[in-house]
């Protein structure tokens, strides 16, 4: 297990490098000359090659990405002008190892950059996570208690209307009729919740169920499915042959038998949820990573682009490698060696 | 190359302009009476980020129009009033327009008593000249106007450009302290290595405002601007998500006889989308009552913001911005057959699928017909609808085999897509064979301004930096100025015609202002007439605001947007 661990762990790094190596290649392939965003709409070829070099772009990538490493773990200073630092030293920004670079369009480091915009996007996504997987299982166990019923053709139907909707078309109707021409739902927002607990959900409530609104049409139908499984399962007839209660039935032997594939695809829904989230920043103009990197790639901003690719692959290769691990934690059958 | 981005729905980049409202703007302008609509707070509820707040970073209209009437005052401005008549400079910090000598080489200003920073230190010509050198920090203070590089009397190094680094580095300082002198600290010289007959206008822009040299932060300035103007910065002010303004308390409201100052507080909200800003303003609850937005109605928002229910919270400006297409020289070089593309277009056509009359009107001429060096002329005989079957006779004469094969790329959106519709249909009955080529509207400008992807018809739209045909022609026809081997610069037709290069000296080096822009005119009808440059439509703004806004006035002078000196809230 724990060389299985070491290995897994080694093949993550590895690939991270690779994609941030793949990121820089792309970024400088795009038909976009950052330098020439730096000089306003008259601008002479001279002045633009003058600011390539203060930007540090008319080196070669391979040293850029150099920099960018080695600023993982030593400080940089922005700009790096040893005859600035002498003049005007406060003008230098310090950049403390790991140092994720700077930022020319939000003139900040990244670290601070990230550092304000992942708390909105973690608890977006956390929020809409609880609240697909208790709505969506819920719903999902009641269809399949209710196989055949009114209830269950209901649950299918509305799911599969609620499955088809993209996320930004949820999103818009929420946000511009449902909270600010009708007033229904509290105006959306980001308050952090160590000031304002009730502020936090209220201002997140629309976004939660844009987010989450997919998925948990997703998850009725997966868990029936899983559900139906179980309770077709001779253990079931055993139970209740043996008298015991009926929800007892359905939660302790049926739902507990559907669950760990729900939490396997759980798992990678966290990571896959990553582009919905962007959409939804966007449209609630919240200031998550997903609205900073489109801002950043609009803006030619390289450094919060590679950031916000690598923060995305991270979440992505480390939630399957977790599944992995939650396997075999789960199901006493796995075993990694 | 920022020609004008401006086809999103933000319709935030707009450099400033000039130009005439239509009829209802400016509406209950004259409601607004000295004191009676004191307090309040003003939301500014804005899509699009401003760019920059730092004066000397500062030159897109919706960020130059908040910054001059908040926090940064200039020299002369442009007054609040309706239509051209905004575009008539005033003294703001000066005490009058200037004076300059008879070559407008030298111009002089002095500068009012009771001007006063908000710690309540007086603002001196040693503050203005800190804050101009601040341009030539190009690696540090980038992306503003470089005016100040040009005209300044600073030496020049081998290449010709100017030989000073800026106050940080402080390289050829000595040269550029020639060149703004500070007789007392009230008067104020600048010495130009030119004649710039049009200079006291070059001063409204905020790139020559002052900036306090103990209160400068470098490239993070835009986060903390010190004000000189009525309002200042609370707390901190957050690039992309905007601020909270309040009263400056030394500004001494006698000393500023161009804004009121209404509000006690202004809020700026950044990032909502376009439809979204609409919405709010549409539904006009809460805080929406006392907003305006410098976001033009998006597309879908249009009929409603034009419908009888919101009739009296709008308003819509001609705000300079002229759309027009440029045709390659290097790839179409026969003059017959570019004339044949300009008579072909039907301008009516284009202006309709861009959402009619509202948004803009058609034109003949590159420049704006709220510029003082607008001529109305008509090139070739043909309608606003066009002519394609004088086209081709012309085409035929030119005796080039049909059909012409012609590339048009355009910044690709539903509504540019529609226009880059008719505008093929116009051409193909003439003659042409088109294939249209729509194009990433992020990257738009650097793919057009490649000269290896350049198609043989481009797109474009662009808007003076103040009311002079000085700031038309030149950065975008002067072939020396904008194209080198890896780009065309502004110029995307490639254009690098020796006569009209000259002429561009010459109208430049004339010292009366009158005959500058009747150069301009000149220079306009040729290159119009040559088929090399199609100017198409007019463009214009239409702006919702909320029921609690009291003089509502869109200033023409500084690119349409709204003119924060003389709003109130109810």
């Amino acid at each position: 297990m724990l060389a299985y661990v070491v290995r897994r762990t080694i093949a993550i790094v590895i690939m991270l490098f690779a994609i941030s190596v793949l990121t820089y290649l792309l970024f400088f392939a795009i038909p976009r000359d950052p330098a020439r965003l730096t000089c306003g709409k008259v601008c002479t070829p001279e002045l633009i090659s003058q600011n390539r070099h203060a930007l540090g772009l008319d080196r070669s990538i391979a040293v850029q990405y150099g920099d960018f490493l080695k600023g993982l773990v030593v400080s940089r200073d922005f700009p790096d002008d040893a005859e600035l630092a002498r003049t005007h030293p406060e003008l230098i920004i310090h950049c403390h190892a790991p140092c994720l670079g700077y930022s020319p369009s939000q003139q900040t480091t990244i670290n601070n950059v990230m550092g304000r915009a992942a708390p909105v996007t973690v608890t977006l996504t956390a929020g809409a996570f609880v609240l697909w997987m208790v709505v969506g299982v819920g719903l999902g166990v009641v269809s399949a208690v209710r196989r055949g019923s009114v209830v269950d053709k209901l649950l299918l139907g509305v799911s599969l209307i609620g499955y088809s909707f993209p996320t930004f078309f949820v999103g818009l109707i929420l946000y511009d009729i449902v909270s600010v021409k009708y007033g229904l739902l509290p105006s959306p927002g980001y308050v952090s919740p160590a000031h304002d607990v009730g502020g936090w959900v209220s201002g997140m409530l629309a976004p939660w169920i844009t987010l989450a609104l997919a998925y948990t049409a997703l998850y009725v139908r997966l868990t029936r499915a899983k559900m139906l499984d179980s309770m077709a399962g001779e253990y079931i007839r055993t139970a209740r042959a043996k008298g015991v209660r009926a929800h007892r039935v359905v939660l302790k032997h049926g739902l507990r038998a559907s669950l760990p594939p729900i939490i396997t695809i759980a798992g990678l829904d966290i990571a896959g949820v990553l582009g919905a989230t962007a959409i939804t920043e966007s449209v609630f103009n919240l200031d998550g990573i997903g609205k900073t990197v489109i801002s950043a790639v609009q803006e030619a901003d390289l450094p919060i682009i590679l950031v916000g690719v690598l923060i995305c692959a991270t979440v992505v290769v480390v939630m399957n490698f977790v599944v992995d691990l939650l396997y075999a934690a789960i199901d006493p059958r796995v075993r990694y060696t | 190359m920022r020609l004008a981005k401006a086809c999103l729905a933000g319709g935030a980049i707009a450099a400033l302009v000039l130009s005439a409202c239509t009829g209802k703007s400016g509406k209950g302008h004259e409601t607004a009476g000295a004191g009676q609509h004191g307090g309040g707070t003003l939301y500014v509820n804005t899509s699009r980020a401003y760019t920059h707040l730092d004066p000397q970073r500062n030159y897109f209209g919706d960020a130059i129009a908040f910054d001059s009437r908040t926090l940064a005052r200039t020299l002369t401005t442009f007054p609040p009033a309706e239509g051209t008549k905004s575009t008539d400079v005033v003294a703001d910090v000066a005490t009058d327009t200037g004076t300059r000598s008879a070559d407008a080489k030298t111009w002089t200003f002095s500068i009012k008593p009771d001007v006063k920073w908000q710690d309540g230190k007086a603002v001196t010509c040693a503050d203005f000249k800190y804050g101009i050198s601040r341009t030539f920090a190009t690696d540090i203070i980038e992306s503003g106007p470089l005016y100040a590089l040009d005209y300044l009397a600073v030496p020049r190094d081998a290449n010709g450009q100017a030989a000073y680094d800026g106050p940080y580095k402080k390289n050829g300082q000595a040269g550029f302290d020639k060149s703004i002198d500070c007789p007392a600290p009230n008067k104020i010289v600048f010495h130009l290595r030119h004649p710039v007959a049009d200079f006291y206008e070059t001063l409204t822009m905020p790139a020559f405002a002052a900036v306090r040299q103990d209160k400068d932060t470098g490239a993070k300035y835009d986060s903390s601007v010190f004000s000189d103007g009525p309002y200042m910065i609370e707390g901190k002010w957050e690039p992309t998500r905007g601020g909270t303004l309040v009263r400056n308390p030394n500004w001494v409201a006698s000393s500023d006889t161009v804004r009121k100052a209404y509000p006690d507080k202004i809020v700026v909200a950044f990032g909502d989308t376009a439809d979204t800003v609409y919405q709010k303003l549409e539904s006009d609850n809460g805080t929406a009552t006392n907003t305006v937005t410098t976001t033009s109605a998006p597309p879908a928002a249009i009929a409603t913001v034009l419908g009888p229910r919101l009739q009296n919270r709008s308003a819509s400006v001609d705000d300079g911005y002229i759309h027009y297409l440029s045709v390659n020289v290097v790839k179409v070089p026969d003059k017959q057959v570019r004339q044949a593309i300009a008579m072909a277009v039907n301008r009516t056509a284009y202006v309709t699928a861009w959402g009619g009359s509202a948004v803009g009107s058609p034109t003949n001429s590159w420049i704006s017909p709220l510029l003082k060096a607008y001529t109305k002329y008509d090139p070739f005989g043909v309608s606003d609808n066009g002519d394609p079957a004088k086209a081709k006779a012309v085409l035929q004469a030119a005796g080039v085999k049909l059909p012409y094969p012609i590339r048009f790329q355009y910044s690709k959106d539903n509504t540019q897509d529609k226009a880059a519709t008719t505008l093929k249909s116009d051409l193909e009955q003439a003659g042409f064979k088109v294939t249209l080529d729509g194009l990433n509207p992020d990257t738009y400008y650097d793919i057009v301004a490649n000269p290896k992807q350049t198609a043989e018809v481009t797109w474009a739209r662009w808007a003076a930096d103040w009311p002079s045909g000085s700031t038309v022609i030149p950065p975008l026809a002067d072939g020396r100025a904008n194209i080198s081997q890896d780009t065309l610069g502004n110029d995307l037709a490639a254009y690098n015609d020796p006569y009209t290069n000259k002429a561009i000296d010459a109208a430049l080096s004339l010292t009366d202002a009158a005959a500058q822009q009747q150069a301009w005119s000149a220079l306009d009808q040729r290159i119009v007439k040559d088929g090399v440059i199609i100017p198409l439509m007019a463009n214009k703004a239409l702006y919702l605001y909320g029921s609690n806004i009291k003089g509502f006035l869109l200033n023409a002078a500084f690119g349409g947007f709204v003119d924060l000196a003389v709003v109130a809230v109810q």
